[in-house]
């Protein structure tokens, strides 16, 4: 267990997992994972963050492309749907406490009635 | 209602942050407007990144509404100390882009490997060219160019274009182990200057 814990402070793994994860080449799994490590893991937390630092030059490079004006729309629409969403999930949970409420009290109903007669 | 987005380009990297700093920290306090600028200053920069991977403008435009809506879904929980912005941003895209390329793969909406050939071959070069410019200031990039072509090529086209081990060995006609090998060469090569 503590062979286990202590590997991930291994220079080299901290390396391979940190520039690995930044490459995008770990599975979702393994990527998760590395996002679970690096809380608690400072020197493969910064080792990720210079490893970000240094490549996000390329992304700092990459050409503007002008988005369809049709997507600003999309995302407007997608957003107001999650309010609704949310609300019409709260509904449904009242609706269930509501009626599970009154069907129980309806069995204790019946079964002292049962009792009584 | 979003005007034509802003050229980030025409910002440097201090000024970005700042805006993203305060557009963000406006999010979290609910101002809609604020996200409307902020996709304003975003949104082509960050398209040009899932285009990059996608090889589809509709594609890329799907990623965009992803990353913004879950931006929106997420602004209470995002923290300044732990994420720079703007890699944040382009990690979410990354991420969502690949998902989508493997949809559009499945449908075989796309061919981007034959597509990208010629392209990869072309940043490859222009980055010959201003590798020797921007390498004085940043060693980083002097360490890439320094790697065996092999390596930097293989590098660049993971961290680009989004590329998996048997795409690439498939591009260079090899095995997924020697192009795992020629990663994890490059890698340690780098991680010594990152040190430095």
């Amino acid at each position: 267990m503590l062979e286990k814990l202590t590997r991930y402070h291994h220079k080299q793994i901290v390396n391979h997992l940190a520039s690995h994860y930044v490459l995008g080449l770990l599975s979702a799994r393994v990527s998760a994972r590395v996002e679970t490590l690096q809380r608690n893991n400072k020197p493969l937390a910064q080792q990720i963050r210079l490893w970000q630092q240094q490549l996000s030059f390329f992304d700092r490079q990459c050409e503007a492309l002008p988005p369809e004006s049709e997507t600003w729309q999309a995302i407007e629409q997608h957003i107001s749907r999650i309010k609704v969403v949310k609300k019409s999930t709260t509904n449904t949970k009242k609706f269930v406490i509501v009626a599970s409420l009154v069907l129980g009290l309806s069995l204790i109903g019946l079964f002292f009635a049962n009792l009584i007669l | 209602m979003v005007n034509t987005p802003i050229n980030v380009n025409k910002l440097d990297d201090e000024q970005l942050l700042e805006q993203l700093l305060v557009l963000l920290t406006l999010c979290k306090l609910d101002d809609k407007q604020a996200f409307a600028q902020l996709y304003q200053l975003m949104s082509a920069k960050l398209n040009g990144i899932a285009y990059r991977i996608t090889r589809d403008q509709k594609s890329a435009n799907k990623v965009l509404v992803n990353v913004f809506t879950l931006l929106w879904q997420q602004r209470h929980q995002f923290t300044f100390n732990q994420h720079d912005p703007f890699i944040w941003l382009v990690n979410q895209v990354k991420k969502s882009a690949k998902s989508q390329l493997r949809q559009d793969l499945k449908q075989q909406k796309t061919t981007r490997l034959v597509l990208n050939k010629i392209e990869i071959e072309q940043f490859y070069n222009a980055f010959g060219e201003f590798e020797p410019i921007h390498s004085k200031e940043n060693n980083f990039l002097q360490a890439i160019a320094n790697l065996a072509q092999k390596q930097s090529q293989t590098l660049l086209m993971v961290y680009l274009y989004g590329y998996n081990y048997q795409e690439i060995a498939r591009y260079f006609g090899t095995s997924n182990s020697r192009v795992k090998s020629w990663l994890r060469r490059a890698s340690s090569k780098l991680s010594l200057c990152l040190k430095n």
